[in-house]
């Protein structure tokens, strides 16, 4: 017995598991009928990811063989739905929110569907002209479909966003509750290829995001070939997601251009290249970034940062930080993304390198990891302009294992010491002390010293610095004498800042609350010779 | 001479097997149920949580650090766990009538379980899947997020889901129901 026309419009629909109305094709043959369609609260469950609820649908229903050829009937149907909901997690589709009505004229033959047209009005439109429709008879889930005609849907891109992603995702990603896309999206079917056309306004948190976005793609059907396409906008206001209180006046991140070009191959999807303007004349370049369909993939080739100055980008920076960088690949292992080659930073006569770079960009809260190393840097350069105090000298360092998760840190290891070689002046004020005494959970006071002096010499710095379990464990690098010296003063006078803090730890809380102290006048404790 | 050779030699392989065979039977059950004890404390809150959050409060000049260091080496957090615990928290207020109600349960394995959707409607139905689905993820970050920051390796994962199930389940509202063993429920 071979399922009739029927069944199959409604399986294109998605609704097939309302109900079954089977016409052996034998007695559509002879058959020329009329069947009013007058489903109320049709309600059903596969299981508890797939099910309905309370449709109605109300339509009309014809056949029309006549003595044609034996298994050639012609048919045609016109329905409409206004209420009820489907659920297919994790999307949940409201029928009286999204009601629409479809009629469908075609002949239904041996082994296919000849559609003359199909056409759907309401949550989108859709009109489907001259397709042929292939399956093969024994199960209607096992049908290979060829589409030799066009589909074309039209829909409301605000409606499906919140459908498809903002209400199904929006628990686990709560970020898409502040993106408001409006606009339209038109999808085409082709046989050998699928388009898309969008073209939107989107609001981030009430405000524009993007004004005259155009997305234009096209993704090959038949063949192992790319099709090319872009996205365009007429302007993106990027600074919601900046630190815009940071920013220098005028200084802005951009893009170069506002067309970027995106390809879609059978197995993958290719953007770029894309340059981002951090400042005007300094580039950030992405050649490519590939997205792999089958596993889950990813692939950048070529980043590439001009030398910035970031002292021109972000306002009230105390020191001058020019980076550049140059990572030649990045590529997906497991669940982590491993960037291949460095950043570099020229900072206070030293200079900064940034290695081993990667970037966990699926995991639960997205992290980021690299390890930093640090030479030759003058520290009166950077804390001349600070408000933590003037100390002289200069420093060699890394920071080991730096993991950053979400915007926080979350681990790193942190060492300072005294570069010996460099023969500078070495002095450390009065407020500096007190600052570092203040990070150590120091309590002597130094109001009165600092009546008289304003600054001491000291021979060494040895800091080192670890976070983990949201304790910071603070430790002076210099022992001497049972005691462990942040600062060792040189053997002709000076000052000491003594770890008195037995384990070093500070909990993560409560270096904040200290950070807040260190504009405040406190106490420290110290020895003074 | 030769058969004492041999028993020497038979003596240090089965030493030498016996050395290299270490079984590592070091579980920190403790600091995993304070920290299950701390973590579910904030995410759903309790009586008690307004005087411990007096005590965590950071110290003052005139002293009691030795305190917080004590408590703070009890404490496993980091920014993950932290983040994650606020976006439980958050969520708690939309899961917790549909607990109470006997909808959700919780499971032994420190995970949701959608115990009967009967009585629901689809949209009702949509946000309980969707709800628990994403509370279950964040979930099994938090409990690999814990046992990374004690050092527990992932072969041991359900130990510390098992510690976490039990403070879900005594801090669950009341209604929930709650699987005491596996495939044994009663309701709270």
């Amino acid at each position: 017995m071979r399922q009739g026309p029927l069944f199959f419009l409604l399986f294109s629909l998605g609704i097939q598991s309302l109900f079954f109305i089977f016409i052996p094709s034998s007695i559509a043959a002879f058959l020329d009928c009329q069947v009013d369609l007058n489903l109320r609260d049709f309600s059903g469950q596969k299981d508890e990811n797939h099910a309905f609820e309370g449709i109605n649908l109300k339509g009309l229903l014809k056949f029309e063989s006549g003595w044609k050829a034996i298994g050639q009937t012609e048919f045609k149907i016109k329905a409409g739905w206004e209420d009820g909901a489907i659920f297919i997690y994790p999307w949940f589709f409201d029928l009286k929110a999204l009601r629409g009505a479809f009629e469908a004229e075609g002949t239904y033959l041996k082994d296919n569907i000849l559609l003359k047209y199909l056409k759907v009005h309401g949550p989108f439109n859709l009109r489907a002209n001259n397709m042929q429709i292939f399956f093969n008879g024994k199960q209607i889930n096992g049908f290979s479909r060829l589409f030799k005609g066009e589909i074309q849907l039209d829909a409301n891109l605000n409606t499906w966003y919140n459908v498809f992603l903002r209400d199904a995702y929006s628990n686990s990603h709560p970020f898409l509750l502040d993106l408001e896309p409006s606009g339209k999206i038109n999808l085409k079917v082709m046989p050998k290829r699928v388009s898309l056309f969008l073209t939107s306004e989107v609001l981030f948190r009430k405000r524009p995001l993007f004004e005259g976005l155009i997305i234009n793609l096209s993704y090959p059907l038949g063949g192992d070939f790319c099709e090319n396409g872009n996205i365009y906008w007429k302007r993106l206001d990027l600074s919601p997601f900046l630190p815009k209180r940071l920013l220098r006046e005028g200084a802005n991140i951009y893009f170069k251009s506002n067309k970027v070009p995106i390809s879609l191959c059978k197995k993958y999807l290719e953007v770029g290249p894309v340059v981002l303007f951090l400042k005007k004349e300094k580039e950030l370049l992405l050649k490519k970034l590939r997205l792999f369909f089958e596993k889950k993939g990813l692939e950048i080739e070529g980043l590439h940062l001009d030398e910035l100055d970031l002292k021109d980008v972000f306002k009230d920076f105390p020191v001058s930080i020019k980076v550049s960088g140059n990572i030649k690949k990045a590529y997906l292992k497991g669940e982590r993304v491993i960037f291949e080659g460095a950043l570099k930073a020229k900072v206070a006569n030293g200079k900064i390198d940034i290695e081993n770079l990667w970037l966990d960009p699926f995991s639960a809260i997205p992290r980021i990891g690299c390890d930093i190393l640090f030479k030759h840097i003058d520290l009166s350069e950077i804390t001349s302009n600070t408000g933590f105090g003037l100390i002289t000298g200069v420093i060699n360092g890394f920071i080991k294992g730096l993991i950053i998760s979400g915007s926080q840190p979350e681990e790193f290891f942190l060492k300072i010491l005294t570069d010996e070689t460099a023969n500078v002046p070495k002095k450390i004020s009065i407020k500096a002390i007190e600052n570092i005494s203040i990070l150590g959970g120091g309590q002597g006071s130094m109001s009165l010293i600092g009546q008289f002096f304003k600054e001491f010499s000291y021979k060494r710095i040895g800091i080192s610095c670890k976070l983990k379990n949201d304790v910071f464990e603070l430790h002076g690098l210099i022992r001497e004498g049972g005691k462990e010296y942040l600062v060792k003063r040189g053997f002709w006078g000076g000052v000491n800042v003594v770890n008195m803090n037995p384990d070093g730890k500070i909990s993560f809380r409560d270096m904040l609350e200290r950070l807040k102290r260190i504009t405040e006048s406190d106490k420290s404790k110290m020895e003074v010779y | 001479m030769k058969r004492k050779e041999i028993r020497y030699l038979v003596s240090f392989v089965i030493f030498f097997l016996a050395a290299c065979v270490t079984v590592n039977i070091y579980f920190p059950a403790a600091q995993v149920q304070k920290a299950a004890e701390d973590i579910v404390k904030e995410v759903r809150g309790s009586e008690n949580q307004g005087k411990e959050k007096k005590l965590e409060k950071p110290t003052s000049w005139l002293g009691f650090e030795s305190n917080v260091y004590a408590a703070n080496e009890l404490t496993v957090s980091n920014a993950t766990i932290r983040q994650l615990k606020e976006r439980m928290k958050n969520r708690f207020p939309l899961l917790s009538p549909f607990m109470s109600r006997g909808i959700v349960g919780e499971g032994a394995n420190g995970l949701l379980v959608i115990k009967n959707l009967s009585g629901l409607n689809l949209r009702d139905k949509a946000t309980v899947q969707r709800l628990v689905t994403a509370e279950n993820s964040d979930r099994m970050a938090l409990y690999k997020a814990v046992a990374s920051s004690l050092n527990i390796p992932l072969s041991e994962l359900s130990r510390v889901q098992a510690i976490f199930a039990k403070k879900w389940q005594e801090s669950a509202p009341s209604g929930t129901y709650i699987e005491k063993a596996p495939g044994n429920w009663v309701r709270k």
